[in-house]
């Protein structure tokens, strides 16, 4: 799996579990993770099996980023578009949690296709929520609207205490990830993969995707951002979206896109690391035999193996013997 | 060209070996029943023989030093930039954790040096002389197969990585 899928797959088993068996319904009670940032909970009864409560805790936004009340702007109104009626939000929110959602699975649409798009939209909950900001401003520029904050640099959250610009225009929209990571080594490997983007949009005849550009100083277009939140130990990505970008069916894949990248690069730089690993592992094993080798006990321990022979006795011999006596 | 000068640097290495790799045992002088690797004491010079370095290249170097009952190899490996630096360090540590499985591996490198090896009279009573020198060889030629193909394994995922996530504009 090389990009990250916006369904969360675990999420979206359990919906479906339920769905298929409500009057069996079992208590759950399921706390996970996604992506080191996002912390979800799913709690159902077996009281009422129509009703799923989903909480989600969403990252701290740093100081520089704009929040109403805990949850990112146009959160709300993007949550009511996409579920409608079968997600009720919950004022206040569970213990801990940013959102709690109730979810009504007795009314979700009567046929399969639509009750498996409604449950694979609340599975994209974080795409849904965490990215309605950036969303806003994607639509915005696909219909080129002219948004109150052009050409300012707007800061939105995606990890913990992190975000990323955006630079809103009318016929663009430039994003900007300060990248970091914790260990050394990630932050290598990740800027040996952040520089290949510029070169591999130049070949593999990528010219519609968006224009990136890697940069190890903030790039000029982040003038007007607080320096605290330009720090970073791998440099700075940047992407310009065009309006062909974030038209019909692709605006919530780019958005999915945007919101992730952080976490895509993450999760390639410990893939690669794990590669590592594994080569490494399998080169002392053929290096280790290599030295048995040079032993002389290994050859004959190995000759005197394949030297063995063992005659196979059976019943027939067996009887034979017996018989020979009476 | 350049396979042909490794060929030459490895050639001239297992030459000095083989001339270098007459270890007997030699009880410890200043010890009573006491049996060290001389190489690595360092105490008593007619013990010792002249060491000897072959360079590769400015950044590649060999290091032998021999002693009447041990010997001991020290190799100083490319790093040419950060992301070679970096694997290489890597690989070699996890090579010279695993030391007690190679037997013949330093747990430390040598000051100044990547990586060591610290051969006795042991394990050449245990070992064939020649196969000893064609692992030791072989062991130089597969460092440098790995980094290399570390380093090709990380520039294609990065390739990959970046062609996908843009893919998925178009």
């Amino acid at each position: 799996m090389i990009l990250l899928q916006s369904p969360s797959k675990y999420l979206l088993q359990i919906l479906t579990t339920r769905l298929e068996n409500l009057d069996k319904g079992v208590e759950l009670d399921s706390y996970w993770i996604e992506f080191n940032d996002v912390r979800y909970h799913v709690q159902a009864s077996m009281k009422n099996p129509n009703l799923l409560f989903l909480s989600v805790s969403l990252p701290p936004p740093p100081p520089e980023t704009v929040s109403f009340g805990g949850l990112p702007p146009g959160a709300i109104e993007a949550i009511k578009a996409a579920y409608g009626v079968v997600a009720q939000i919950l004022d206040p929110p569970r213990d801990g949690f940013s959102l709690t959602l109730k979810l009504n699975l007795s009314k979700l649409p009567p046929d399969e296709e639509h009750k498996h798009g409604v449950l694979t939209k609340i599975a994209s909950v974080r795409e849904v929520v965490l990215g309605a900001p950036l969303r806003v401003f994607l639509k915005q520029l696909a219909s080129r609207t002219v948004a109150s904050d052009i050409d300012k640099v707007v800061a939105l959250v995606h990890r913990p205490m992190e975000s990323f610009f955006l630079i809103p225009q009318v016929e663009k929209v430039t994003v900007v990830f300060p990248m970091r990571f914790k260990d050394s080594i990630d932050i290598l490997l990740a800027t040996s993969f952040l520089k290949e983007f510029v070169d591999a949009r130049r070949t593999a005849g990528l010219n519609n995707a968006p224009p990136c550009s890697w940069s190890p100083s903030p790039p000029p277009e982040l003038k007007g951002a607080p320096p605290e939140a330009l720090s970073s130990n791998a440099g700075f990505v940047s992407f310009v979206i065009f309006p062909r970008h974030v038209e019909g069916r692709k605006l919530d894949r780019t958005v999915w896109s945007l919101s992730t990248f952080h976490a895509y690069v993450s999760y390639h730089v410990k893939c690669s690391e794990g590669f590592m690993h594994t080569r490494m592992r399998r080169r002392v094993e053929s290096l280790i035999q290599a030295l048995d080798g040079a032993k002389p006990d290994y050859e004959k321990a190995v000759k005197a193996t394949q030297n063995r022979s063992f005659k196979r006795l059976s019943l027939k011999d067996g009887r034979s013997s017996l018989k020979s006596f009476s | 060209m350049a396979a042909n000068m490794l060929r030459l640097y490895l050639t001239c290495i297992r030459n000095t070996l083989e001339a270098a790799m007459c270890l007997q045992n030699f009880p410890c002088q200043e010890v009573e029943r006491h049996n060290k690797p001389e190489v690595e004491l360092k105490t008593s010079p007619e013990l010792l023989l002249n060491s000897v370095v072959i360079c590769r290249n400015e950044a590649e170097k060999c290091l032998i030093e021999t002693s009447i009952n041990s010997l001991r190899i020290s190799l100083k490996v490319k790093q040419a930039y950060e992301l070679e630096n970096i694997l290489t360090k890597k690989f070699l540590r996890f090579l010279s954790m695993r030391a007690e499985a190679f037997q013949v591996l330093r747990r430390k490198p040598v000051q100044g040096y990547d990586i060591s090896f610290l051969i006795t009279n042991y394990h050449c009573e245990e070992m064939q002389k020649q196969r000893l020198i064609d692992f030791i060889v072989q062991f130089m030629e597969d460092i440098d197969k790995e980094i290399s193909e570390l380093k090709l394994s990380v520039n294609t995922r990065g390739r990959l990585v970046a062609t996908e996530f843009l893919k998925q504009f178009i």
